[in-house]
């Protein structure tokens, strides 16, 4: 049976190329292993990085990723800048301060196009613009998480400094002191703390906090946003032969797990509570949800660098002394999140998310 | 009579059932006023224990004991005697003078009294002059000076001592005999003497108490009559030797053991 | 010279040496500000911060004194009350026990809440239970661990259990007391640092401390922390001078000297 046998044989080895050909564009060899610092615990505000793991985009592009959880009392910069990590993700004018500390950090994907601060009040207390902080008691975080707050106080013409002109209270990380009274604002980010207040129970009502019970200010609308979470590496090992090329494969699969945790959102989130989060479904939709607005639309493609935003962030970081000086230039690249966004696009991804737009998610109680 | 101390059939007992202890059994004593009595004997003897007894530091398990002619407690109530260990047990924040001063202050003595009062004593103890210095500035028989002019503040009739001198070099011990009698000749105080060392018994004592083993009993009272005052030269008389061997053979028949020496009835 | 000069020449040359040895090596190895700043930055930063320093530096010693002064009441209350009553001691010594058990992280935002987070008083409170244990025990220990043959000599005066308090009891502890006062003070600026970690005011030294290290500007941070230092050792320094009146025997006793 000669004609069987060469059939035979021909099947299998299509069947031996499909296998060896298909899915890896890798040299069949070992994955790279990198580590990503995350900024805070897990949860959707990394979402995209979650999903590229579990749904195998570094794998794909030869990249072992280790992602290490973040929390209070980790700084990604030093991490970094420590070599105890690759990559990190921190707020601009925090990787800024450490490079001028002496860390040798570059900014190379800006993921977030817009800051996510807001200051929020009870609507009793008519705050419904800076100048209302006048005499009250305005709580922050702290730990460098200030200056945007600083920033449209002194344009208001509010020192912060001067207990006469205002009461800065350093708050934790939970909105407990403004639901009991003890500030007047709080401190909070739209696609977190915001959202613990609206899924706590009003004792007066017996339902939910509405957000027509709140007002917020939004550092975006008052002119002081400062750019926040991007990527940055050590421009040292980034000089490495080799590095620039893993450095823009880790890019391409982050973006594309961000792009798949815009068009499938649900998926997302269920990655995102399987990755280990302590916090509810509920919270995790809701925080994807924003978060997703804070990326999408990029207009120049995702992560790129805005450069009247990044002025912005140097000029407020300067003038509020979280900066001594202007940084160089050198401080962030945009030539590999172009090259990223643009290989994605090639294969037909959309990398602006013009159409997206933000859903109504339900609250839940607890963000359970 | 005039004893101020009178001890009738007691007995002193420690601890119940497997740890019960006879300290003392069948204790008769009578000491005159004025008299110099020295009890002695061999280790784990009680005669600590029966000092204490005097004292009302310890109560007695059956017996009587009078002091002064009051019961023990009343007597330690009263301030009735004054006691010194053999540790000096000065207040280190204390200077010398406020230490003299504690028994009368707790009295309720004015200030002005108690400090002419105490600055007697010390004068009394040849300290004058040491007022103001802290113990840790003297040396230990000048302590033990300290302690007994703090003991006889308050005029106290009798003075208990238990090895005063005990922890003192041979040289200082016969230096503070000669003291203490010179004291004791000055206060007419009765003194009640424990001591390990016989020699210390024979020259200090108009009598001495010698106790047998565990448990205690008097097994002999001895007169010593050695012409007064004693001095260094007291210790060269042959009948002072012959006081400390009847006072050895005493404690060595309280022991249980035979006699060395033959001794003139 | 006097003798009291010539001993601290020692411990003052090995300091500037420290100081010394400190900033050659960070410039020549050309270590990173971030890790380890050089003595002259931290004394620049120091000046150029002299102001805020003060007024947050005020406002934690202000928090560390209070509580010292809460805590150090109640230890010595509580540690009377177990030493002259045996009763007092069982219903309180399981108490005390279990307020030196309990960290400060669950500790000071529980304070925080009862206090209010932005009143110093819920600071003073941690230090106060901070401060509480170590006072309390060694009092009780002066207090208790007295020579037996003082009480039998107190016993044959025949007098009062209060006189014997007062004539032994109280002197015998006082140096344990000092001891555990001098511990105390250390730990309640330590203590006051740390409550303030968990919110409250802006203008207090651990604000201070934090805001610059997430800044990454350690100087500040090592000058903040110098200041911290000096304050504790301050505050050390001057019970140390309270300890020389109140207790003149005790110092000279220790050292040997004749009056």
């Amino acid at each position: 049976m000669s004609g069987l046998r060469k059939v035979f044989a021909l099947g299998i080895a299509a069947i031996v190329v499909a296998v060896s050909c298909g899915g890896s564009s890798a040299p069949g060899g070992p994955l790279t292993k990198v580590r990503l610092q995350l900024q805070w615990v897990a949860q959707s505000q990394f979402a995209g990085y979650f999903a590229a793991v579990s749904k195998g985009y570094y794998r794909d592009l030869g990249l072992d990723v280790e992602i290490k959880l973040g929390g209070p009392d980790i700084v990604p910069q030093q991490v970094v800048a420590s070599d105890g990590a690759e990559f990190g993700i921190a707020w601009v004018p925090k990787m800024l301060a450490s490079r001028e500390a002496g860390a040798d950090l570059v900014d190379i994907a800006q993921v977030f196009q817009r800051s996510g601060t807001l200051e929020v009040a009870f609507k009793d207390k008519n705050i419904t613009k800076p100048e209302d902080w006048k005499g009250k008691k305005v709580g922050t975080w702290g730990f460098g998480n200030e200056p945007e707050l600083y920033a449209a106080m002194r344009k208001v013409g509010i020192d912060p400094a001067k207990a006469s002109d205002v009461t800065i209270v350093k708050q934790p990380f939970d909105m407990s002191l403004l639901i009991n009274g003890e500030v007047d604002a709080a401190q909070a980010m739209i696609y977190n703390e915001y959202a613990q207040v609206l899924e706590q129970k009003n004792p007066k009502t017996g339902k939910l906090y509405q957000p027509g019970e709140l007002s917020v200010i939004d550092f975006n609308q008052v002119g002081t946003a400062m750019l926040q979470d991007h990527i940055f590496v050590r421009s040292s090992w980034l000089a490495k032969s080799g590095n620039e090329d893993i450095a823009t494969k880790f890019l391409q699969a982050s973006f594309k797990g961000w792009i798949f945790c815009r068009d499938s959102q649900k998926e997302c989130v269920d990655i995102v509570l399987k990755a280990g989060t302590t916090l509810g479904a509920g919270h995790m939709t809701w925080q994807l949800n924003e978060v997703n607005a804070l990326i999408w639309p990029s207009p120049g493609g995702i992560g790129a660098l805005d450069k009247a935003a990044w002025d912005q962030t140097v000029n407020i970081s300067v003038t509020y002394q979280v900066l001594k000086s202007k940084p160089a230039d050198a401080a962030f690249r945009t030539d590999l999140a172009k090259k990223a966004a643009d290989a994605l696009k090639g294969q037909g991804s959309d990398i602006n998310g013009s159409s997206f737009k933000k859903a109504v998610v339900e609250v839940t109680p607890g963000g359970n | 009579m005039s004893a101020v101390v009178a001890l009738r059939g007691v007995h002193k007992v420690f601890g119940f059932g497997a740890d019960r202890t006879v300290a003392l059994e069948g204790i008769d004593l009578e000491i005159e006023k004025g008299a110099f009595v020295s009890l002695i004997g061999p280790s784990g003897c009680g005669k600590s224990t029966l000092l204490r007894l005097i004292g009302d530091l310890t109560p007695v398990t059956s017996g009587t004991v009078r002091v002064n002619g009051k019961s023990a407690v009343q007597a330690r109530t009263d301030h009735e005697y004054g006691i010194v260990f053999q540790s000096p047990v000065l207040f280190d924040w204390r200077t010398v003078q406020r230490n003299v001063e504690l028994p009368i202050e707790l009295s309720g003595v004015a200030p002005a009294a108690r400090a002419t009062r105490a600055r007697e004593m010390l004068a009394l103890v040849e300290l004058a002059g040491f007022e103001e210095r802290y113990p840790w500035q003297l040396s230990g028989g000048m302590q033990q000076r300290v302690a007994i002019a703090r003991a006889l503040s308050f005029a106290p009739a009798i003075l208990l001592m238990d090895e005063p001198f005990g922890a003192l070099d041979e040289m200082s011990r016969e230096r503070l005999n000669l003291e203490l009698l010179r004291i004791w000749q000055r206060t007419g105080t009765t003194i009640v003497f424990v001591t390990h060392s016989i020699p210390e018994a024979v020259f200090l004592s108009t009598q001495v108490a010698v106790m047998s083993a565990r448990p205690g009993r008097i097994v002999d009272l001895i007169d010593i009559d050695l012409a007064r005052p004693r001095d260094e030269l007291t210790r060269e008389h042959p009948s002072y030797f012959e006081h400390v061997t009847r006072v050895r053979e005493s404690l060595r028949r309280g022991e249980g053991q035979r006699p060395l020496v033959a001794l003139a009835p | 010279m006097t003798a009291r000069l010539r001993d601290a020449i020692p411990p003052v040359a090995v300091f500037l040496a420290v100081l010394g040895l400190w900033e050659l090596t960070v410039r020549a190895f050309g270590i990173s500000q971030f890790l380890l700043p050089r003595p002259t930055a931290i004394a620049i930063a120091l000046s150029e911060h002299a102001d805020e320093l003060a007024t947050v530096g005020r406002n934690t010693l202000v928090e560390a004194v209070g509580g010292f002064a809460i805590g150090g009441s109640a230890a010595l209350v509580v540690a009377f009350a177990t030493a002259r009553w045996v009763a007092a001691s069982r219903v309180l010594l399981p108490f005390a026990i279990a307020a030196n058990s309990v960290p400060i992280i669950a500790f000071a935002p529980i304070m925080n809440n009862w206090f209010g987070i932005l009143n110093p008083l819920s600071k003073m409170m941690v230090v106060a239970v901070l401060v509480f244990f170590p006072i309390m025990i060694n009092t009780l220990r002066g207090l208790t661990l007295v020579d037996p043959a003082s009480l039998e000599l107190m016993r044959s005066y025949a007098t009062s259990e209060l006189d014997v308090f007062r004539a032994v009891r109280v002197p015998n502890a006082l140096p344990y007391i000092f001891t555990a006062v001098k511990v105390s003070a250390t730990l309640s600026l330590i203590g006051a640092i740390v409550a303030e970690y968990f919110g409250g005011a802006q203008s207090v030294l651990g604000q201070f401390i934090i805001t610059e290290a997430a800044l990454f500007r350690f100087a500040n941070a090592w000058a903040a922390i110098v200041v911290a230092s000096a304050i504790s050792i301050a505050f050390f320094l001057i019970i140390l001078g309270v300890e020389r009146v109140a207790l003149p025997w005790h110092a000279s006793a220790r050292a040997g000297r004749e009056a």
